[in-house]
């Protein structure tokens, strides 16, 4: 069997700061892309007196398209170090928060839809979904992050 | 599952996040182990297990028996 890798008192403590450092960089770089974007989306929208949702009918499809190509490429490369980044106590958290987000999905569209049909409530909402489905998502995360605490 | 982790760390008078840097793992990993809260993924027991100088089965108590 094979004896500790590291010997020196404190090493431990540099690696686990180390370690800790890139995942807030990782966090941190994903905030800010997010915020270029809302700035950018929301600048070019003032400029034209318009609604910030309206910006994407007004600027040249090429240029849509690079922006949001720009920002997939920024997210996915952040999502890849996250999770380069994390332990498997994390990835498990993120996996719950998944799983929990995927679920109120996949039952509160067709329940919503359902009921638009019956005329109990209006027509289901795109976005009241998908906030409903993050919402979820990071409620499993923090009752994780309770639980462990 | 029941462990000893809490208690080998305390004979070497390492923090959890000491404990945590050598294992490539979090503070916050280690102490859900400790508590029970998180059972370690196979190659992560291994890796304690190589640490302490210890078999696994010395540290993890599953309860079960081989009757």
């Amino acid at each position: 069997m094979m004896g500790e890798v590291m010997t020196e008192a404190g090493e431990g403590e540099r690696q686990e700061a180390r370690r800790r450092r890139i995942f807030w960089m990782c966090v941190g770089g994903m905030l800010i892309a997010g915020m270029v974007l809302g700035l950018f989306t929301g600048i070019t929208a003032a400029s034209k007196d318009i609604a910030s949702a309206e910006i994407w009918t007004k600027i040249p499809q090429s240029l849509a398209v690079g922006v949001i190509a720009v920002s997939l490429a920024a997210f996915v490369y952040g999502c890849w170090r996250f999770y380069k980044a994390i332990d498997e106590v994390e990835l498990v958290d993120n996996l719950w928060a998944s799983t929990a987000a995927y679920y109120l999905y996949a039952t509160l569209f067709p329940v919503w839809w359902a009921l638009g049909k019956a005329d109990v409530l209006p027509e289901p909402s795109d976005w009241g979904i998908y906030f409903a489905a993050l919402g979820g998502g990071a409620l499993a995360y923090l009752w994780r992050k309770w639980r462990a605490r | 599952m029941e462990n000893r982790l809490r208690l080998l760390r305390a004979e070497r008078g390492w923090s959890q996040a000491e404990l945590g840097g050598r294992l490539g793992v979090s503070r916050q990993a280690v102490n859900a182990i400790e508590t029970g809260k998180h059972d370690p993924s196979l190659p992560l027991a291994f890796k304690l297990a190589r640490l302490f100088a210890q078999p696994i089965e010395e540290i993890f108590n599953d309860g079960g028996s081989n009757d």
